[in-house]
């Protein structure tokens, strides 16, 4: 039996095979081809990949689920160029980043360090840029204040809140993990909210940066997105939650730290 | 749907190192994140660069049917933007308003000739990305990706990923059609739906089995990968050998000489 290999099967949960990486990978891709919201500022649409790659770490945990979005990501800049007005920029902005920031905050136990590092940069763009940094000197004019701060705050104060204390580390974990469906909505609710309005700040800013926006564009598109980001987490929500219950009642193989 | 895929003809592009077109679409990338402004040199500049994709189109030969599904998505958008920056942009002669509609410190009651012209340059920088970005994957079949990213050092796994969910975006559009009509055929007609609908409870029915399905059809994939000695640890060998020859160094010389205009329009050095 010299030169023979054995391994060891285990029935244990194990990362996400590269088969559903890559099937998941196509059905973000395709997804890019659907509108759901127009940019606020004009210039593109949001596509309904946005939710699929938020969900994506849900169901192929953190690695196989931000694996699965930048593979769709890119397929998604060449299916559907329109919806990726700033090419390659715009796979990580609008494919990628909304499944980092789930995997962030689903997972918050795993790598705090990195997921507290991720809000505050997500913060830092919300206050600064790009009204104030680069500001003025890039011909910026300063926003009507206190309004915009306010405005601002909507997308990152809540998440930080969640970040930062027992919601995101205690309570999110016992309510995904609860066994009732109501507890379970919650939770998944929570996260995909919180991670998706820090997602909206790396996201929309260099975009105004690059078209250059005045602050009242900043202003219509801050009003635009915030009851808009709430209930894009709803309806993702209300598809993610049966889906996990389904793929739990498959009997398909576990994937480790997905939610299912 | 599979409007962007490759599609196998024998022109210049075609026969390209894919290295060569990468190099293409990150200049493109280039173009679109340079800091524009509403001046006739970055009119004339991302004008150029779109007409320059489209004379790249011509040489692929690929039709006018994705060319033409790609202008009917980009319309409204071109529309969307013009109108907004229209309203929004402060500056510039003023060609009608509708009167004085004060937004938190701008007037966007009043249409201006230099934001009709802002959103031009903006409308042409998307379309200066969106023509070149699908002339990759209509020019280029799955076996030279893979080649061209195993050139390029780009791990095995990673090219394959990428190749392969390109491949089967197909399988996606046939199983998400197949679910459609297993639904309507139950009296769920998500086509009838409004948006509003849609929303509240068309998604469910139809995406729970499509990533049913998706994961068990993986599921298949993975095994049939395995016993094809996919996850053999030893060097992988490409199905096309390319070579870069006279004509890829050509090819680079050519786009960047493109580029090169582009920067002097840009700069109004000419």
């Amino acid at each position: 039996m010299a030169g023979l290999e054995t391994r060891k099967v285990s029935q244990e949960a194990r990362t996400a095979p590269v088969a559903w990486i890559t099937l998941f990978g196509a059905l973000i891709g395709v997804t890019a081809l659907i509108p759901i919201f127009p940019y606020v500022g004009g210039g593109g649409y949001v596509p309904l990949l946005v939710p699929f790659a938020a969900i994506a770490p849900l169901l192929l945990g953190p690695s196989g689920g931000i694996a699965a979005a930048v593979v769709g990501g890119v397929i998604g800049m060449f299916l559907a160029p329109a919806g990726f007005p700033m090419g390659l920029l715009d796979v990580l902005l609008t494919g990628v980043l909304p499944a980092v920031y789930t995997a962030s905050i689903a997972h918050l136990n795993k790598n705090r360090l990195l997921s507290y590092l991720l809000g505050v940069v997500s913060a830092a763009f919300a206050v600064l840029f790009p009204f104030y940094i680069p500001g003025a000197s890039a011909g910026f004019q300063a926003p009507p204040e206190p309004l915009y701060q306010a405005l601002s705050a909507i997308y990152w104060l809540p998440s930080l809140v969640v970040i930062f204390s027992p919601i995101g580390t205690r309570l999110i974990p016992s309510l995904v993990a609860s066994e009732a469906r109501p507890r379970k909505y919650a939770g998944i609710f929570i996260i995909l909210l919180s991670a998706l309005w820090l997602w909206f700040n790396p996201w929309a800013k260099p975009y105004w940066y690059i078209q250059h926006y005045v602050p009242a564009a900043g202003v219509a598109t801050l009003i635009g997105y915030s009851w808009w980001v709430p209930a894009l987490s709803a309806v993702v929500t209300a598809i993610s939650v049966p889906v996990l219950e389904a793929l739990s009642r498959s009997g398909l193989p576990k994937v480790r730290d997905g939610l299912w | 749907m599979g409007v962007f895929q490759y599609s196998a003809r024998s022109t210049p592009l075609h026969r390209m190192h894919p290295i060569v077109k990468l190099a293409y679409l990150f200049l493109t990338l280039a173009v679109v994140i340079f800091p524009y402004r509403a001046t006739v040199s970055d009119l004339a500049a991302a004008g150029f660069w779109a007409l320059a994709s489209l004379a790249l189109w011509a040489v692929a030969r690929v039709g006018l049917r994705p060319l033409g599904v790609l202008m009917r998505v980009l319309a409204w958008t071109f529309a969307f933007i013009i109108v907004s920056q229209a309203l929004l942009y402060e500056g510039g002669h003023v060609i009608f308003s509708l009167g004085r509609l004060a937004f938190f410190g701008s007037d966007i009651g009043t249409v201006t000739d230099q934001g009709l012209f802002w959103g031009v340059v903006l409308s042409l920088r998307i379309l200066a990305a969106a023509l070149a970005l699908p002339l990759f994957v209509v020019t280029t079949s799955p076996a030279e990706i893979m080649g061209a990213l195993g050139q390029l050092r780009v791990p095995a796994k990673v090219s394959f990923m990428f190749v392969s969910a390109l491949s089967f975006t197909g399988l996606v559009f046939k199983l998400w059609q197949e679910i459609l009509d297993a639904q309507r055929l139950r009296g769920f007609d998500m086509d009838a739906m409004n948006a509003w609908q849609r929303a509240r409870r068309a998604y469910v029915p139809v995406v729970t089995p499509l990533i049913l399905l998706l994961f068990r059809k993986g599921n298949d994939f993975q095994i049939a990968m395995d016993a094809r000695g996919y996850a053999y640890p030893g060097r992988k060998t490409p199905l096309v050998a390319l070579r870069f020859g006279a004509q890829e160094v050509a090819g680079l010389a050519a786009a960047l000489a493109l580029f090169c205009a582009f920067l002097a329009l840009k700069m109004a050095w000419v």
